[in-house]
């Protein structure tokens, strides 16, 4: 690497409320992220403290609403409404690790934040976060992944290394459910409703705990597999019927994987 | 409880997923819901999905801004 790549530590994030609203109000080569360490340039020794330093931390879920903008320029950002503090820590010590201070010409105080767009003019940003604010749109992104970036031209990865935090017994159970629901039937369908059915849910409650968050994203895990869907009512004897056997076979799959993945009886009782 | 009772609801918690269930379906899943099925199936599924709504979640989704196809129907469905 030439001494004078820049580097970014960010965590992506991927979610088509961000999507779509970055595909119009931002165009920059890169995709959605959170920047926690940003501009930096390190030799190899300290790469691996960073990546030994990640690896110990536990995944965690971090909750964006709200919007605000950039003190320079025309930034609109996306806030986080849910484990800032989490995020700031490893914010301080990422660049505790690194031996710096954090110093972003753009940003004179660091706001953890996803950039959702950048405008020509105050008129312009207003419109835009007025529209959005009126939608009151939450997004939850589980944080298990933070990347190190080296950058090329207008914050063109030119490479990244991902790094894993520590896996929890939550991580393993969520990673089966979306792997069986992006392997099985119709997952075209079936995984972007699992998401926004969790989405949906930490919308409406926020402080969802762990077990409620496997059952938004598991809860029609059934038709991922069977393939069975409510267009075959004739075969179950009615709409009632095939909806109670659905959530049945859900329930028992969810706690297989709950079983698997060591979770106390005690929890997978909630689900059964 | 929660997932065998998430299309009935009956405790806190399932009528929690129910209820993200239904919003679901009218932030996303109905657009690509109404490309796939008729109209006669759609409504069905909207008035199924729209009576599973809290009184406060049915007042939210009027306020979506949906494409004029999709807003038509919801709206003709509820008043039906």
């Amino acid at each position: 690497m030439k001494k004078e790549e820049k580097q970014a530590i960010v965590f992506f994030v991927e979610n088509s409320f961000v999507d779509n609203i970055r595909s119009k109000y931002d165009k920059r080569p890169i995709k959605p992220h959170l920047t926690l360490v940003y501009p930096f340039t390190t030799k190899k020794n300290k790469i691996s403290r960073i990546k030994k330093f990640i690896k110990n931390q536990e995944s965690f879920d971090v909750i964006f609403g709200g919007f605000s903008k950039s003190k320079k320029e025309y930034y609109l950002y996306f806030d986080i409404l849910k484990n800032k503090r989490k995020i700031l820590g490893l914010h301080k010590r990422l660049y505790k690790i690194l031996g710096m201070s954090f110093n972003n010409p753009d940003m004179p105080k660091y706001i953890p934040h996803i950039s959702l767009g950048i405008f020509n003019s105050e008129r312009e940003i207003n419109k835009a976060k007025q529209k959005l604010e009126s939608e009151n749109h939450l997004v939850n992104h589980h944080l298990d992944k933070i990347s190190v970036l080296t950058l090329g031209n207008g914050w063109q990865p030119k490479s990244i290394l991902n790094i894993y935090l520590k896996q929890t017994n939550y991580d393993k159970s969520l990673n089966s459910i979306a792997e069986i629901i992006s392997r099985g039937y119709q997952a075209y369908w079936n995984l972007p409703h699992a998401r926004e059915v969790l989405n949906q849910l930490l919308i409406i409650h926020p402080n969802a705990k762990d077990y409620l968050k496997i059952a938004g994203l598991g809860h029609d895990i059934e038709r991922s597999i069977t393939g069975e869907t409510d267009s075959k009512l004739k075969t179950f004897g009615g709409y009632d019927n095939y909806k109670e056997k659905h959530a049945i076979r859900s329930a028992k799959i969810i706690s297989d994987i709950l079983i698997k993945s060591n979770f106390p009886k005690k929890e997978i009782k909630k689900y059964v | 409880m929660i997932i065998k009772e998430h299309e009935t609801g009956g405790h806190r918690d399932s009528n929690l997923i129910r209820e993200a269930d239904a919003l679901a379906f009218f932030n996303f899943d109905i657009h690509q819901y109404i490309k796939e099925n008729t109209n006669k199936r759609t409504k069905e599924k909207i008035r199924f999905t729209y009576n599973r709504l809290s009184t406060k979640s049915k007042k939210n989704i009027l306020k979506i801004k949906y494409p004029n196809k999709i807003k038509k129907i919801i709206f003709q469905t509820i008043r039906e």
